[in-house]
């Protein structure tokens, strides 16, 4: 096939623009429409960003094994639609691809936001009936309340309107926002199978292959992938990111041997947000996984297997029954916000108050960066974390609804002064000491820098006696610096020494995990007080599950206050803070770890410390640590509600 | 002071660290104000409307309430010279409940909240959010005060569309759609600073049939901030005046944090004195901030001004309520 450049019209890898569609085996379209984002949009720009992430022909794909230009492919440009308007889009996007289809070709569409998905299903229902449908993405978007058109609804109202072979359907990666339990059971009475990331991060890309193929087996499919699947280390532009997640790696693989071996009649890529990325590196991604999926096609032509589309309808009546869907869905009343602003940022989004009486838990802020070596920033931690929201109520890896029978409350910040350090550890236990006072909730408190911990634990001490102690992190901070009368002073590096000093520390129950800085006799001190340790390389060698079980039993039955020091997570997943360390830990196994050695445990207090917001890229590590205190209300929630009983 | 006359609610400064019973400090508010959804004892209410479903290029402006919020600054003396807690009381409303991506909803939710706040007689100071919210904004000022002056500072004029305006609002028409609902006294009302994209010559047509009065960017620049100011003073009288600013009637290099951005506009002194020098005395009834996207502003210089424009006119605020008829630095 001849072809044709225009000038200065940058299209996906210098495909044709406007080609035959007769003589093309795909068709590439940007769909940029992001009006139904719920997170931070952006997505609009994704299309071009995508189209002028590498210029170059494909040529051969050396992991798929074939000349990619052994698919024909053309460029179609942008779709039309209407910024700001749902459904008069919806319409233009349905009738694009219609247009598309009866020329039998493959769509291959650039999003946009999640909520086109939708549209493209009811075009490709009316050539193909129902389809399976291969999902990637960290969210289900099988919202049931609400509202109805918007891009965490696609697969619930795609169900609704009988788009999709639910039988033969199956997501992957799925992690944020389950609001319910309702949610979470969606479509698997139907038969729809869902793998979710902790069960992915344990099966591995070939495993995970196999299933899909077991599911989908020879039926019709489509294929929609949604970037924020992809951990926000590896994908951080995008609206609504989960961490938590998986490598660009695993997923091109997936895709590369699905692709090949499934019926694919469309393929969508969706919700990359160049103008909050990092690096260049979500587009790049999301370049990769389309490269990948061309060449499956360029392969089953190869191959002999690639089903060219009869451009005649299966099922005309498709746009009928929609109009029908769209007038019902419009005129009921219950169609009310999903998501109302909360007004002033809270932790997680919940109630602010002062009243702790009956609370179960008590956030609070501490945002205090003095006593810090290397890079401060660390105030401003408490007001980034507040910014990230939409976190699960039903606990995926618990199935158990957290929120139920579980107040947790947002105390505000505490009052810091910054002059003076001692000062502030003074005014820290004072103010936590208030709080232990009222209320038997466990108390979650948000770095600030290191050093406030050893304000906590003094609060603690009074209230529950010397603590057992979990310590996350890569620095012992139980080193010492001494002043001019040769007394220990107070800083980021030297919190547990004083605690120990004074008391507050039942180092004989204590156990240090991810050290993985400083000199040979740095944890004499420690280890001489019986604190045990289990460095960074260690836990890379015996696995999440043994070290879960030496926590476990480190800290037995006593009370327990847990310190989450965020340069315990490797800096690829969390730059932002004042003394990184490499070789750490993925936020996957970081999260896996919590799980599998908090609950049950007899937890008194947690904190969460040292996120700098200034270093940070693309807000990873303030999400992060969100996801981390996240983790900690489930496991509260989790000690109430189930371990208890 | 008397005791009696003690302005009920102001902020919180930060190195007040006792927390009286009733008065707590929210992270986050704007200046530090206490977060409390009333409309009793208030001169003032700041609230946020984080809705940017209908921005032609670059959106984010959901984001703009809370980030100016949360920019460092709030309420001082320097500039009009007023201690504005003196003699006004005033809280932080939180956001208005709009849904992104449901316009008609939104602008309903938009009308109701704001008419609710203007029938106290509460001075609405908002933060937007992208420009299409000042219209039902100005439909809620309409039901309450009948048509409003307009004080409009911006480098677009907003008044674009054709025939289909109000059916299918944008950030691009709100003016256009205000004046066709009879909102606006356009006799009174004035524009100052255009100097955006314009399709073609006739772009200026729908503001000028309806006698809406301009002041472009380049004439500004050429008669200077207290002369605009003057005209500005002079247009509006002692009619009810509602003051809308676009953040982008500042340049980019002060204000990069916007959807769009258009060369050859002010310098953040010269806008703040604008503000000052112009507003000072006049009937103002509602304040709107718009179009801050503090995605686009790694450095959070945008939302840094933002901040201080609303903080000023809180003040104005404050000296009209202290009697003040001008500026007092005005001209020198």
């Amino acid at each position: 096939m001849e072809k044709k450049f225009d000038a200065g019209f940058n299209t996906y890898k210098s495909l044709p623009y406007k080609a035959n569609l007769d003589e093309c085996d795909y068709v590439i379209a940007g769909v940029g429409f992001d009006s139904a984002t719920s997170g931070a949009p952006g997505t609009r720009f994704a299309p071009n960003a995508i189209r002028n992430a590498y210029w170059k022909n494909m040529g051969y794909n050396q992991n798929v094994k074939v000349w990619s230009d052994y698919a024909y492919g053309t460029d179609y440009g942008d779709i039309e639609i209407k910024s700001g308007y749902i459904l008069p889009t919806f319409h233009m996007i349905t009738s694009a691809l219609k247009d598309f289809l009866t020329h039998g070709v493959i769509p291959i569409i650039i999003g946009g936001d999640h909520s086109i998905t939708l549209p493209e299903l009811r075009a490709i229902k009316e050539f193909y009936g129902p389809v399976a449908l291969v999902h990637f993405d960290s969210h289900r978007d099988v919202r049931c309340f609400g509202t109805k058109y918007d891009h965490g609804t696609p697969f619930s109202r795609a169900a609704e309107e009988g788009l999709l072979d639910m039988a033969h359907s199956i997501q992957i990666g799925m992690r944020g926002g389950f609001h319910s339990k309702e949610y979470y059971d969606f479509g698997k009475d139907q038969g729809m199978k869902v793998i979710h990331a902790y069960e992915m991060m344990d099966m591995g890309a070939d495993k995970c292959i196999e299933a899909i193929l077991e599911q989908v087996q020879d039926k019709p499919c489509f294929i929609t992938f949604d970037i924020d699947f992809l951990d926000p280390a590896a994908a951080p532009g995008t609206g609504t990111p989960v961490p938590g997640g998986p490598e660009t790696t695993l997923a091109r693989k997936i895709i590369r041997e699905i692709g090949t071996r499934l019926d694919v009649k469309g393929f969508d890529l969706v919700e990359v947000a160049p103008d909050i990325d990092s690096g260049g590196l979500t587009v790049q991604a999301a370049d990769g996984i389309l490269v990948d999926m061309i060449a499956t096609i360029a392969k089953r032509k190869e191959l002999g297997i690639l089903k060219r589309g009869s451009g005649i309808p299966l099922c005309p009546d498709t746009e009928a029954k929609t109009a029908e869907f769209e007038a019902a869905n419009l005129a009921d009343p219950e169609n009310k916000p999903a998501f109302g602003s909360a007004g002033i940022h809270t932790f997680m989004g919940l109630l602010e108050s002062k009243d702790i009486k009956d609370a179960d838990a008590v956030l609070y802020g501490m945002p205090y960066d003095c006593a810090t070596s290397n890079r401060p920033g660390t105030r401003f931690a408490p007001r980034a974390i507040r910014k990230h929201w939409g976190f699960s109520n039903y606990s995926i890896e618990f199935q158990f609804n957290q929120k139920e029978n579980f107040k947790a409350v947002d105390y505000g910040d505490f009052a810091v002064p910054y002059q003076n350090c001692h000062d502030t550890m003074i005014k820290v236990t004072d103010q936590l000491r208030d709080i232990l006072n009222n209320t038997d909730a466990v108390t979650i408190g948000v770095g600030g820098d290191h050093a406030l911990t050893f304000g906590e634990l003094r609060a603690m001490k009074e209230k529950y006696g010397p603590m057992a102690f979990i310590h996350f992190d890569s620095h012992t901070d139980t080193w010492e610096t001494l002043d001019e009368d040769g007394n220990c002073e107070i800083n980021h590096g030297t919190p547990f020494r004083m605690a120990i000093y004074n008391g507050s520390l039942d180092a004989t129950h204590g156990i240090q995990v991810g050290l993985r800085s400083g000199a040979e006799h740095d944890h004499d001190f420690a280890m001489s007080h019986g604190m045990k340790i289990i460095k960074a390389h260690e836990l890379h060698k015996i696995g999440i599950e043994e070290t879960a079980k030496r926590i476990r039993e480190a800290v037995g039955d006593k009370p327990v206050f847990v310190t989450f020091d965020i340069d315990f997570v490797d800096p690829a997943y969390a730059p932002g803070t004042g003394t990184p360390i490499i070789g750490g830990f993925s936020t996957a196994e970081t999260l896996k770890l919590l799980r599998l050695a908090l609950p049950g445990l007899n937890i008194k207090g947690f904190d969460l410390v040292e996120v700098a917001p200034q270093y940070d890229t693309g807000n990873i590590t303030s999400l992060a640590g969100a996801a981390i205190i996240s983790e900690f209300l489930t496991i509260a929630s989790y000690n109430k509600n189930i371990a208890n009983k | 002071m008397d005791e009696n006359k003690t302005p009920k609610y102001k902020p919180k400064m930060w190195f007040d660290e006792e927390r009286p019973e009733g008065y707590e400090y929210t992270p986050g508010t704007f200046s530090r104000l206490p977060y409390i959804k009333t409309l009793e004892n208030v001169d003032f209410v700041v609230a946020g409307i984080p809705f940017d479903t209908l921005t032609s290029n670059r959106p984010g402006t959901r984001f703009g309430p809370q980030a100016i919020r949360e920019a460092y600054g709030g309420v001082a003396y320097e500039g009009i010279g007023i201690e504005a807690f003196d003699y006004l009381s005033g809280v932080d409303y939180g956001d208005f409940k709009v849904i992104n991506g449901d316009t008609s909803r939104s602008f309903q939710t938009i009308t109701e909240e704001m008419s609710k706040i203007l029938k106290a007689g509460v001075v609405p100071v908002i933060l937007g959010g992208d420009h299409a919210i000042t219209y039902p904004e100005l439909l809620a000022y309409r039901d309450v005060y009948g048509p409003v002056s307009l004080i409009h500072f911006d480098s677009h004029t907003d008044t674009w569309g054709g025939e289909e305006s109000l059916d299918f609002p944008t950030h691009g028409n709100p003016f256009r759609n205000a004046i066709l609902t009879d909102c606006l006294d356009c006799e009174h009302s004035i524009q100052v600073g255009m100097r955006g994209m314009m399709k073609n010559e006739h772009d200026y047509d729908f503001a000028r049939e309806h006698h809406l009065e301009q002041i472009f960017a380049t004439d500004l620049h050429k008669m200077g901030i207290y002369e605009a100011a003057q005209k500005i003073r002079e247009k509006v009288g002692t009619n009810k005046v509602v003051v809308t600013f676009d953040i982008d009637f500042v340049d980019p290099a002060y204000a990069p944090g916007t959807g769009t951005p258009v060369p050859g506009g002010f310098t953040s002194h010269e806008t703040l004195e604008l503000v000052r020098s112009a507003l000072v005395g006049l009937n103002i009834v509602g304040f709107d901030l718009v179009e801050v996207a503090p995605n686009y502003d790694p450095m959070e210089n945008t939302q840094l001004l933002a901040n201080k424009i609303v903080c000023e006119f809180i003040n104005v605020l404050a000296a009209n309520k202290a009697g003040r008829t001008h500026y007092e630095h005005f001209g020198r």
